[in-house]
């Protein structure tokens, strides 16, 4: 096992970590289209559903960073 | 690759060597000019007679922390008061220190040092709340809900609070200060037609800093308030 060969598995395992990704853009899709459907059907509330909104999505977005966090670590410290 | 090459201070003391990171310079830097500004705010505050007509200054201090109110209200009920203080420092210095990226400067929380500070500072005020509102054995008894063979998930659940905080506002900053990193390193590429960098940059800088920045601070003061209303007593 060279040097090589480790850093290539580890920039691929890099590409592979963030698959993750997929999980967390659908997930924020989904809160968005709720949101959208929300303010259809009760424009006053606005405000507070924007709020919800950005709080649920910004939750969606942690198992996604989770995979940016350990693809970077493998770019950076075996890369 | 540049982050291994990040620029950082060197200071000698005795012949050891005390290496500071960027970020952690700006950190500083942020939160000193902070409290300062809020010392100052702070006396103009205190000087003001509540029986007279308000002048300017105090009128935009009490709406911003009005701000700040409503927004803790939601979360922490009729505590919000006592812990405007707290939420609304980390919401000013949050945002102000995201948006550091804007002037060409490492924010502070694109490093994993100053975040994690951050989530354990959370993760003592939590736990010291939840011991002085339930009581030692309330608390102990508290893990052991609903099931006792769940007292595992629910320890996990506590410790990895600090953990989750921080890595979603590193990876936030992190993830766009790359990015931006890469169009300038693209636009140096390209020579003469990297002048089209110019119209792309201000755009994603928008998001990636403006953007990204006060919606991480906001979440960041909020699931903090959040975590801490549940350990309150009602």
């Amino acid at each position: 096992m060279n040097e090589f060969f480790v850093k290539g598995m580890a920039l691929l395992g890099a590409g592979i970590a963030m698959v993750a990704g997929f999980g967390a853009g659908i997930g924020q899709g989904y809160a968005a289209g709720k949101g959208a459907e929300a303010v259809a059907r009760n424009p006053e509330a606005v405000n507070e559903i924007r709020s919800t909104m950005i709080l649920g999505i910004a939750l969606a977005e942690t198992t996604g960073l989770y995979s940016l966090v350990i693809a970077i670590l493998l770019m950076f410290l075996k890369g | 690759m540049d982050i291994n090459k990040m620029n950082h201070l060197l200071i000698n003391v005795n012949g050891y060597t005390l290496k500071i990171n960027a970020p952690v310079l700006n950190w500083l830097i942020v939160c000193i000019v902070f409290s300062v500004i809020f010392i100052l705010l702070g006396n103009v505050v205190k000087k003001a007679n509540p029986k007279e007509k308000p002048s300017k200054k105090v009128v935009v201090i009490e709406s911003i922390v009005n701000v700040v109110l409503s927004i803790l209200r939601s979360n922490l009920g009729k505590h919000a008061e006592k812990y405007v203080p707290l939420f609304g420092t980390i919401l000013f210095v949050m945002i102000t220190s995201n948006l550091l990226g804007l002037i060409g400067l490492q924010s502070p929380t694109s490093n994993i040092g100053v975040n994690l500070v951050l989530g354990i500072f959370y993760f003592l005020v939590i736990q010291y709340t939840a011991l002085k509102s339930n009581g030692l054995k309330g608390r102990v008894k508290g893990l052991f809900e609903p099931m006792a063979f769940l007292f595992p998930l629910n320890l996990l659940g506590e410790l990895a609070l600090p953990l989750s905080l921080s890595i979603r506002l590193f990876g936030n900053i992190l993830s766009g200060s790359i990015i931006m990193m890469l169009i300038y390193a693209l636009m140096n590429y390209l020579g003469v037609f990297g002048i089209l960098g110019f119209t792309v940059a201000p755009v994603l800088h928008m998001y990636f800093d403006v953007f990204s920045g006060f919606v991480q601070g906001y979440v960041f003061m909020m699931l903090g308030s959040f975590f801490l209303g549940e350990q309150l007593e009602k």
